[in-house]
């Protein structure tokens, strides 16, 4: 079903046509939001919130721009707008942020095995630690694999701040990696 | 080969992984039939709330041509009736909010809960 034709059979109240669009776009919006926002309660409840968003506004779409990146628009103001209320602070600069620098290393001697799913889990205890800017456009690139173009549709972030915020983020993940895990630090400093 | 530019690739590669990988919490279940019942319980209130205004207003405009059409025919008499209109407007404006109500608990609310347990029980 095109976008056309989904968007006329919601805006006619078909009831399939509800379910087809919750089920095609709840992975986006629950991916961005997930890592957005960070608290699975309150994150399913914004989730309804931008469905029902989405419901109430969809008779405004013109068609300028893919559903898909419409919705996600929709999705990334309205978490926006949540950690705003929550008082979080939303423009912190990769540059202030320090990778848990505080915590334990996660390993502390080299004997210590560390096995892939380990570091999967150190990886997402970085990425989760990120500003959110960038989780935003890290997920969307990585996970949801958007196009630039898409990425700026829905966050309105110029081209050149996209490409930076993934160089930079995907940066800071790594130097977050070598900070918790240090047994990897010294075969890898040759080569940073 | 170099084994340290391999740990630097093996890192990177396991990042990329990472990245791609969905996160750990998924939505639960019954996300999507909650979520449509919701949306079912909004339109059908709008719904109501639309068409309670529509024969809101096809009632009032009914009563207002109406009024017009007596009133001109007896302009002179109806200074006596406008008086006692204006001299118990507390009496009258009740009396509008009265039926006002009684229409909206009828053609909406009465409606609404009744289609609520619908919503709650879909088996029904």
């Amino acid at each position: 079903m095109d976008d056309a034709t989904l968007i006329a059979q919601v805006q006619a109240g078909n009831d399939h046509a509800n379910r087809f669009l919750i089920e095609k776009y709840k992975n986006l919006i629950w991916h961005m939001v997930v890592r957005m926002v960070d608290q699975t309660e309150d994150a399913e409840d914004l989730c309804q919130e931008i469905f029902l968003r989405v419901f109430r506004d969809i008779g405004k779409f013109r068609g300028e721009s893919k559903l898909s990146t419409w919705i996600g628009a929709i999705a990334y103001n309205m978490s926006i707008s949540y950690l705003r209320r929550k008082g979080k602070n939303i423009m912190v600069s990769v540059d202030d942020y320090l990778p848990e620098a505080s915590q334990k290393p996660a390993v502390e001697s080299a004997d210590e095995a560390i096995d892939k799913s380990s570091m999967k889990k150190i990886v997402h205890r970085v990425i989760d630690s990120l500003p959110v800017q960038y989780r935003t456009v890290i997920t969307l690139f990585y996970l949801e694999e958007l196009s630039y173009k898409e990425i700026e549709e829905i966050t309105g972030m110029p081209d050149g701040t996209i490409k930076s915020y993934l160089n930079r983020g995907r940066q800071a993940i790594r130097e977050g990696v070598l900070q918790l895990v240090p047994d990897m630090r010294p075969e890898l400093t040759g080569t940073r | 080969m170099d084994p340290e530019n391999d740990r630097f690739k093996e890192l990177d590669a396991l990042i990329t992984e990472a990245l791609k990988e969905k996160p750990e919490w998924e939505l639960s279940l019954s996300f999507t039939d909650t979520l449509l019942r919701k949306v079912e319980k909004r339109l059908t209130w709008r719904e109501l709330i639309r068409e309670f205004a529509m024969k809101t207003g096809i009632v009032a405009g009914a009563l207002i041509i109406l009024t017009v059409c007596l009133i001109f025919p007896v302009r002179e008499s109806i200074n006596p009736f406008l008086l006692l209109v204006v001299d118990h407007w507390q009496l009258v404006a009740g009396a509008g909010f009265l039926i006002l109500f009684t229409f909206f608990s009828d053609q909406v609310l009465l409606k609404f809960y009744s289609k609520q347990r619908l919503f709650s029980d879909p088996r029904s």
